[in-house]
């Protein structure tokens, strides 16, 4: 090999391996004990669990929310069969003290101790939606421990109460004589249920930074820097915020399409009604979202951005435009989808009759009725004016023969063949006429 | 002097673009690549109509985005094969030659074709708006105001290819040669864009090490050619005029204008250093 052949193969070799950028480290096996940031942190719907090794080296946070983080030792392992890196908490879960500085570059930015914290939660939702801090965090949770200790002693003497009553209804069983003119008293009421859950006090530093990125490091009571608790923060805000609809027909319910775009049209097949269930959506650049909420989980870099369903819209107005531009309005209504009754297979959607408390809603939407009404544009109304980013189109699509849909392209063959035949032609055609109707060059 | 000399290359300029413009109207190829797109349109739409069929409900936010992408990407190919086919024809039959013994030189042959290139592009934008226009009336679907904005977007980056394509030409000085060139870069392009969505995956790391480490290599490869490819450039100024985002419209259009200057530049001084005789 001669040795500028030698010297472009070199190349290639050092092209290709600066191409790989290092080799992944191999996943730990053994349990290592070190410093991890976990604490609770809002995803813009709920407040979630977080785990942040000192393998992962950025941790990602909602920009002007307010999130709790705490810096503890434990010993953290690799679980091969999710990828992911585990704390081992019950063999190692040691607080750090100190104080926790941010650093926006050089610039110390937030100083903070850690503080009392609490996450709360609608009894009858699985969503910790309201975190508090400080005394009021001690507080809350004061009072659900009261509330709680309230409802026990409610509960118990409901039990006596409804076992005094099973007790007389026996004996009206036994003696009718004796309660003939006695009217049978009303069965005692449950106690009413807890309307929050408020979770364990923790120790945590509150959070709470604007979009940019930071550095944080916790320093002891000496104000020397723990080794191993540096960790680079970003924090993110939504793009855009808007409204996104859900929408199906009666026909295929189960077939739902989501239109997150206000640009976008919906079209509608031959269909007889629409639902739209509506959502208040934010959008994130996808890989720093997915980072916020699924951290230690491998994913491609997502050059893209995504909608997020923050929560169901409700209470909002409808409106709704025909084609003539005539404005109509519309309340969101709770459905349920019921079997048809039989051996037939099928189902209809009907109206939640809030006489009948048993009949629970499947979900709530917007319903246009295609066959009566002719409805060419949505929007939401927001006390009193139309809400940015819930604008939408919708189309009847009527189908055409296919025959018809290809008819261009068959137009724009003959054309080029009657170009090229006019060309023969007039390439044949004697010289001096040419000349003639001026078409050659001087 | 220097107004009549400027008249005078623009004359040259003018008569040479016509000449192109003409015979291209002229000959099957464009009509052909035409009713690839047209068709492109039409099936869309069809599948829109399956979809309704059975779904009942569609959600779209441009029924014609994926024809828009098609046309923009053949004009692109159709425009720079015909640019390298065209010159190297020219200088490969001796016609540049007897051209350039005249009044013209290798920069008004050069600008002549590109302003070709732009008379047929603008020809078969328009024949093309026709079509979407009429399919638009037919089918209902939403015709929007961003397709007119994205086929017109789309000039740069097809100025940016048909200009690589005379460069390939002037630098082979063949037609063969310049079209297998213009092919293998495209393909190149191609190949390197679909290894790398089905190789750029982490999750290949527990699979087998050899793969990804060349997964990794392709995506840093693609990564490259992403700021080097007008098609690249073309793509993500769709996309980015999909979302209105304008920094990014403008930053992938001025990367198309800056590799139509730097290709036009570039052939222009292969031109000069290998001269006009056929080779």
């Amino acid at each position: 090999m001669n040795a500028p052949r030698r010297l472009w193969f070199l190349f290639a070799f050092l092209f290709m391996a600066g191409c790989v950028p290092g080799t992944p480290g191999l996943p730990k096996s053994d349990a290592v004990p070190e410093y991890v940031y976990t604490g609770s942190i809002f995803d813009g719907i709920q407040y979630g669990a977080v785990l942040s090794p000192a393998e992962q080296d950025t941790l990602y946070l909602l920009a002007d929310t307010v999130n709790a983080v705490v810096v503890k030792r434990t010993e953290v392992y690799f679980w091969e069969i999710t990828q992911e890196y585990k704390a081992d908490w019950e063999k190692l879960n040691q607080p750090l003290d100190g104080t926790l500085e941010i650093y926006q570059g050089n610039h110390l930015f937030q100083k903070l101790e850690r503080q009392s914290q609490v996450l709360v939660r609608q009894y009858d939702s699985q969503l910790f939606k309201e975190i508090v801090f400080g005394p009021d965090a001690l507080q809350r949770f004061q009072a659900y421990q009261n509330d709680i200790q309230r409802y026990r002693k409610d509960y118990e003497n409901h039990v006596k109460a409804q076992q005094q009553y099973s007790e007389e209804l026996w004996d009206r069983y036994q003696n009718p004589d004796k309660y003939r003119n006695v009217p049978l008293r009303k069965e005692p009421d449950l106690p009413p249920p807890l309307h929050e859950f408020v979770s364990e006090v923790a120790l945590t530093y509150p959070l709470s930074l604007p979009v940019g990125s930071f550095t944080m490091r916790v320093v002891d009571s000496n104000g020397r820097a723990v080794p191993g608790s540096e960790k680079k923060l970003k924090t993110i805000q939504p793009r855009r915020k808007g409204i996104s609809y859900v929408v199906y027909t009666e026909h295929r319910w189960t077939n739902q399409k989501t239109s997150r775009e206000p640009e976008e049209v919906i079209y509608v097949g031959a269909a007889d009604s629409l639902f739209l269930q509506p959502f208040v959506q934010h959008e994130y650049y996808a890989d720093d979202y997915l980072n916020l909420t699924e951290p230690q989980k491998k994913h491609a870099p997502l050059d893209d951005w995504m909608w997020v369903d923050i929560h169901p819209l409700s209470g909002e107005k409808l409106q709704t435009r025909d084609a003539k531009n005539h404005p109509g309005e519309r309340d969101l209504i709770p459905f349920q989808v019921q079997q048809l009754p039989g051996p037939k297979l099928g189902y209809l959607i009907v109206p939640v009759d809030p006489n009948r408390p048993e009949s629970t809603p499947s979900f709530s939407a917007y319903k246009i009725d295609l066959a009566r009404e002719t409805v060419s544009a949505i929007g939401i109304i927001d006390q009193h004016s139309l809400r940015g980013g819930a604008d939408r189109q919708i189309r009847r699509i009527a189908n055409v023969n296919p025959l018809v849909l290809i008819l261009p392209v068959g137009i724009t063959l003959s054309l080029g063949l009657i170009a090229v035949s006019l060309r023969k032609v007039r390439a044949n055609e004697p010289l001096p006429e040419r000349k003639k109707n001026g078409h050659r060059c001087s | 002097m220097m107004r009549a000399r400027l008249a005078s290359d623009l004359r040259t300029i003018r008569t040479l673009a016509v000449r192109s413009f003409a015979e291209t109207i002229q000959s099957l190829g464009i009509y052909v690549a035409l009713s690839i797109i047209v068709l492109s349109v039409s099936l869309t739409l069809l599948v829109y109509q399956d979809i309704l069929a059975t779904d009942y409900v569609l959600v779209l936010s441009n029924p014609f985005s994926l024809a828009l992408v098609v046309a923009a990407v053949m004009f692109s190919i159709y425009l720079g094969a015909l640019s390298c086919i065209s010159i190297a024809k020219e200088k490969e039959t001796g016609t540049l030659f007897i051209l350039c013994a005249g009044p013209v030189n290798q920069v008004n042959f050069i600008l002549g074709h590109l302003v070709a290139q732009l008379l047929t592009f603008l020809f078969m934008t328009g024949v093309l708006l026709v079509d979407f226009f009429l399919m638009a009336q037919l089918t209902q679907f939403y015709f929007s105001v961003r397709v007119l904005l994205g086929l017109l977007y789309a000039v740069f980056a097809v100025s940016a290819i048909s200009l690589l394509g005379a460069f390939l030409a002037v630098l082979t000085g063949r037609v063969r040669a310049g079209v297998l060139a213009f092919i293998v870069v495209l393909l190149v392009g191609i190949a390197l864009q679909i290894l790398d969505s089905f190789l750029y995956n982490p999750d290949l790391r527990n699979v087998d090490a050899n793969l990804f480490f060349i997964g990794r290599a392709v995506h840093a490869m693609n990564a490259v050619l992403q700021w080097l490819s007008p098609f690249a450039h073309l793509l993500n100024g769709f996309q980015a005029l999909a979302i209105q985002n304008w920094s990014l419209v403008w930053l992938n259009g001025l990367a198309s204008i800056l590799f139509a200057c730097l290709f036009l530049f570039l052939t222009i001084r292969v031109m000069e250093t290998r001269g006009v005789r056929p080779e």
